[in-house]
């Protein structure tokens, strides 16, 4: 265990330093270290250190955070393991509700905000239409997921034409993009992040019994209904801010989760835990692949998700799972 | 002394009424079988009992309070259940999946399981034989196995009363033998009060101390077990007409015959 949290603590430190590393403008280690240290360095590395590559870094890691714990609690909340936000839709429903806000043309702010309700609305949507009797039917999930993805999608898409040569932002958000980032969006992100994670800690318990199914979570004193309208609006609320700030970054809440249930089994005790700090190094590094390898040109980053994310999931679909 | 009531209940899934009109109680410290024919109600009643199906019309009263006054917690502590077969899919390590059962007793949600919550799980593991099965995932075991797991995780609640819902269904004939075995032992040693709604008749005549039999979502016939079981109550309630044999001990034995169909 011990051991496990060290090498996850150098893991993080040395892929940090590779990401400040590289970029656009190249900051050597001993740059990053005599920018820490207070050194001599030309003031244009320190402004890129500390105003553009330092933020982006911390908010590729909170942003991935967000997206794969939400990733284990939409799954758990399911008993599916491919209802991934992105998939089930509840990422496109939060785009459209940032289009919406920008076709309104309201403040930057209430991006967030419409996202947060759209989403929410879409989640509830889902969940009382794939509900049955015998608890969440997977092939009522996918489809109701793709309705919602597809028609909000056409509402996205109807903008972005119709705006003409201004919907670069949006085209940006449907794609994922990190570029934007500052210090005051980490603020803006670390609280609901903090919130979550300390939320799904509390649930760890219940999240396990669900697993179980309704009936038997029921028997095990879980108030199976409230419980999983709690967890859906709080993955709805962290999965809405994130898609506010950085776009629709898809698969990393389908990927992670999975990969780490199968080293770590499913106890929610530990996955969660996990998923939230493997989460966050592994938008990291897409992030920077994303900003390095077309250098100095810049690829979306939902692009290198899905480019991960769609063969893993392929996998996922065609491997005859027994388990969740 | 009765531990659960049930009075004129009506629960309907959709239009028609599953159960009209139910009335029954069940005894403190007794294994008590419920039988029926498919679609007679019996899981339909045991899912209202939990308080899982909220029943439109009636009352159930449990200790004499009534059901819907008992928060999920409380309910839970007094009240536990296995299953017939469990949705579960996941990947959890027998003994993790059974101390989730301790989940209704933490003081917080916060410290996580307790060394006693530890040791409650560790005496059922072994009442129940499971201990070489300890450190493995659950999906690895057998049919039998696993129902012996679900019933680890129920009685980690400590309950008062237990719920079984076909509990031998899937079993062959010997572990069907050892859970009924176990929770009939358990009615004698820790007074639980076990409802096990049961497709057998034999291992209900064997086992089960009282029988409600069911037919149409209503009580036909309930009592002790050697009392109620004859030719013609079973005929009213199965539409069939058994050849019953008695052995020394006066346990009766149901065999289905070829042609005396009462209704065809």
């Amino acid at each position: 265990m011990k051991k496990r949290i060290l090498l996850i603590f150098a893991v993080y430190v040395v892929a940090i330093l590779f990401s400040l590393n590289i970029g656009a403008v190249k900051i050597s280690l001993s740059d990053v270290f005599q920018i820490i240290t207070g050194g001599d360095v030309p003031e244009y590395m320190r402004i890129i250190f500390f105003n553009i590559r330092l933020p982006r870094i911390i908010m590729a890691i909170l942003i991935g955070m967000m997206l794969s714990s939400s990733g284990v609690v939409v799954q758990t909340v399911f008993q599916n393991p491919l209802a991934d936000p992105y998939i089930i839709g509840i990422s496109a429903s939060a785009t459209f509700g940032a289009v919406l806000a920008y076709v309104l043309k309201l403040p930057d702010i209430y991006y967030g905000v419409f996202a947060f309700i759209t989403s929410l609305i879409s989640a509830f949507l889902i969940f009382s239409f794939s509900k049955s009797k015998n608890g969440m039917n997977t092939g009522g999930l996918l489809i109701i997921g793709i309705a919602i993805s597809s028609l909000l999608g056409a509402f996205t898409s109807f903008s972005i034409y119709m705006i003409g040569e201004d919907s670069f932002k949006i085209t940006m958000w449907t794609m994922g993009y990190l570029g934007n980032a500052s210090w005051s969006k980490v603020l803006f992100l670390f609280i609901p992040l903090l919130i979550s994670v300390i939320y799904f800690l509390y649930r760890r318990f219940e999240m396990d019994c669900l697993l179980s199914g309704e009936e038997e979570a029921h028997s095990m004193g879980v108030n199976v209904e409230k419980i999983k309208k709690q967890l859906l609006i709080v993955a709805s609320l962290i999965v809405a801010y994130s898609v506010a700030f950085s776009g629709m970054i898809g698969f990393v809440g389908l990927i992670i989760p999975h990969t780490l249930r199968m080293i770590l089994g499913h106890s929610n005790k530990k996955l969660i835990p996990y998923s939230i700090v493997v989460g966050g190094i592994f938008l990291m590094l897409c992030d920077t692949l994303a900003r390095n390898i077309l250098r100095p040109v810049e690829i979306p980053i939902g692009t290198i998700t899905a480019f991960f994310g769609a063969p893993f999931f392929l996998f996922l679909a065609v491997k005859n799972k027994k388990e969740f | 002394m009765s531990i659960i009531t049930v009075k004129n209940l009506h629960f309907k899934y959709s239009s028609s009424y599953t159960l009209k009109d139910t009335s029954l109680t069940i005894k403190k410290g007794v294994l008590t079988g419920i039988l029926g024919p498919n679609g007679s109600g019996k899981s339909t009643l045991l899912k209202n009992i939990l308080n899982y199906l909220k029943y439109d019309k009636g009352v159930i009263s449990v200790n004499d309070i009534d059901l819907k006054k008992y928060t999920f917690t409380n309910l839970a502590k007094i009240m536990s259940f296995v299953p017939q077969k469990s949705n579960v899919r996941s990947n959890f390590l027998v003994r993790d999946f059974i101390i989730l059962g301790r989940m209704v007793h933490l003081k917080s949600k916060w410290s996580g399981f307790s060394s006693h919550d530890k040791d409650v799980v560790s005496h059922i593991i072994k009442r129940l034989g499971l201990e070489k099965f300890e450190e493995r995932s659950i999906l690895s075991l057998s049919g039998g196995e696993f129902q012996r797991v679900l019933m680890a995780r129920a009685l980690a609640q400590e309950p008062d009363i237990l719920l079984m819902d076909e509990p031998t269904a899937s079993l062959d004939i010997n572990y069907a033998v050892e859970i009924m075995r176990l929770a009939k032992e358990l009615t004698k040693t820790h007074d639980l009060t076990v409802i096990a709604v049961l497709h057998d008749l034999n291992l209900a005549s064997i086992f089960c101390e009282d029988l409600i039999l069911m037919k149409d979502g209503q009580v036909k016939f309930s009592g002790k077990t050697q009392e109620i079981i004859n030719t013609e109550v079973l005929e009213q309630v199965y539409d069939f007409s058994p050849k019953i044999i008695e052995d020394d001990s006066g346990t009766k034995f149901i065999l289905p015959t070829e042609n005396n169909m009462a209704v065809v």
